[in-house]
């Protein structure tokens, strides 16, 4: 059986003037007081980028308490996309999912981990109460950001939940991507802890081997 | 519809997702498929048509073949509800990916699924996945066809709206009788819209690399997992007309063996997909 539908292609080469150079932007450095009270902090970069100075920003969590990122320069932070109603974000905090202990494992060797919220308010796993009711049921050690804007997120380039960012202790993006590679805990083969591969490599000073993976998960319920 | 084709009715079954609290509408039945054929799911309650509250996506299944000299083919039809969407093999930047598994006993039966292009979707917040909305059959090609001998397929989903609901289904699929009946025109449109393997050369013009063509009013793109990692810093959609402009960063040419694609043409009020392999006759 042979079904062709379509005419052969035909494909040429097509010139076209080079793209312009990305821009660059400066550190923000120590601007959170300085900066924007909330949010991306305004000499931050934009977008975050492997490798580069990752976005600073002031979030504040469920209890009232800002976070700077720039504060927690010296260490290693994670960044966790999180909407508690998200049937992924669910098995991953629940018993035997990837992130149901990892925060309080890594805070004993002075990893900072922060979850983020980037939902906008009506939109699925917004709001101070589910939010706080989930991190009481996943006895959730760290704290839980309210992005609502989707700033941040935006800014972090985070499409899912789980999303998972790390920050080294100069500010750099080192790792951007999935805690594994086994949604619902099935890896289809091979488990691939690609989340823990990158703090062991930051721990032991070296470059992150494996720095971008496929995120996977539910969409993060921005507003627009 | 293609007159050498003939397709074999099997059964159909339905079932269900967890997580919502509003019943479904019935969905609707190929008038071809034969009467339900319901098997034991261990992890979910036993669910009829119409009565399971979280109903989002239903499963039918039948054989198609493209010719009396070819083996058949399984044919699952998922259908979600209206306004819901499942995953295409490659969901983009969320998501995930609609699969299949074919067993006997408690053997593995290996095989391969072809999928019909996808639709680009895009979520607030730039989100770009590719999914189906609507009645869409998957392909399935398996030994386990040749032999005669009964075997289970499960198919596991994600099912979206504003909110993302996993499912699955499994249904028990007899061999395949000898005489069959016509595909439905569904069956076999979706079968036309399979992409199919393609020799596509880009040419590098500065910093990007280029494909235009001719023959195509528009272009689209849909990068395979390790192609959209590298394409990272070059959002979608990647083309505009019939021209397709993409970045790489070198470690895309010295980390990957394989950086895939689909490519949706659309000519003359038709689209067809080609699936093509980047790294293969393009140099940096």
């Amino acid at each position: 059986m042979i079904i062709r539908l379509l005419t052969p292609l035909a494909l040429i080469a097509l010139a076209s003037p080079a793209l312009a150079a990305p821009p660059v932007f400066a550190h923000c450095g120590g601007c959170g007081t300085g900066g924007s009270s909330h949010g991306v902090h305004k000499h931050s970069p934009k977008k975050a980028k492997l490798g580069a100075q990752a976005p600073d920003f002031t979030l504040t969590d469920l209890s009232g308490k800002k976070h700077d990122l720039s504060n927690y320069k010296g260490k290693t932070v994670v960044l966790e996309w999180f909407n508690p109603k998200c049937p992924f974000v669910v098995a991953a905090h629940e018993k035997g999912g990837v992130l149901q202990t990892m925060a309080k494992d890594y805070a004993k060797q002075g990893i900072v981990w922060l979850a983020v919220n980037s939902g906008a308010p009506g939109r699925q796993g917004h709001g101070k109460k589910l939010n706080s009711k989930a991190a009481a049921k996943w006895k959730m050690s760290h704290p839980i950001l309210v992005d609502e804007s989707g700033d941040v997120g935006k800014a972090y380039g985070a499409k899912t939940t789980p999303h998972m960012f790390v920050v080294d202790g100069a500010g750099k993006l080192v790792y951007k991507g999935a805690p594994d590679n086994a949604p619902y805990g099935n890896p289809g083969g091979a488990l691939k802890p690609y989340l823990a591969n990158a703090l062991a490599d930051v721990s032991a000073g070296k470059r992150v081997r494996k720095a971008s993976t496929q995120a996977w998960g539910c969409s993060v319920k921005y507003n627009r | 519809m293609h007159p050498a084709a003939s397709m074999l009715a099997v059964g159909m079954i339905v079932l269900g997702c967890s997580g919502s609290p509003k019943p479904p509408e019935a969905p609707v039945l190929d008038a071809q498929i034969a009467p339900a054929q319901q098997v034991k799911n261990p992890t979910l309650p036993t669910a009829r048509q119409g009565t399971k509250p979280n109903q989002k996506v239903a499963m039918t299944v039948s054989w198609m073949q493209m010719e009396p000299s070819q083996a058949p083919l399984l044919v699952a039809a998922l259908e979600p509800l209206p306004e819901w969407y499942i995953y295409w093999s490659h969901p983009g930047e969320a998501g995930l990916p609609t699969r299949f598994r074919l067993k006997r006993q408690s053997q593995q039966l290996a095989h391969t699924t072809q999928m019909p292009l996808p639709k680009r979707m895009t979520s607030p917040g730039d989100i770009v996945s590719y999914g189906y909305e609507g009645k869409t059959h998957f392909f399935i090609d398996s030994d386990a066809s040749r032999n005669g001998e009964d075997f289970t397929l499960r198919a596991d989903w994600l099912a979206c709206k504003e909110v993302c609901i996993k499912g699955q289904a499994t249904i028990k699929v007899s061999a395949p009788p000898a005489q069959g009946r016509t595909p439905s025109k569904n069956a076999f449109k979706d079968w036309q819209y399979v992409p199919k393997p393609e020799a596509i050369k880009w040419t590098k013009t500065g910093p990007a690399w280029m494909l235009e063509m001719e023959t195509s009013k528009r272009l689209e793109l849909y990068p395979h997992e390790a192609f959209q990692l590298a394409l990272d810093q070059t959002r979608p959609p990647y083309c505009k007309g019939n021209r397709c402009r993409i970045k790489l960063p070198p470690s895309a040419f010295e980390g990957n063996k394989s950086l895939a694609y689909t490519l949706r043409v659309e000519s003359a009020g038709t689209a067809q997909g080609f699936t093509a392999d980047f790294l293969k006759g393009t140099k940096p």
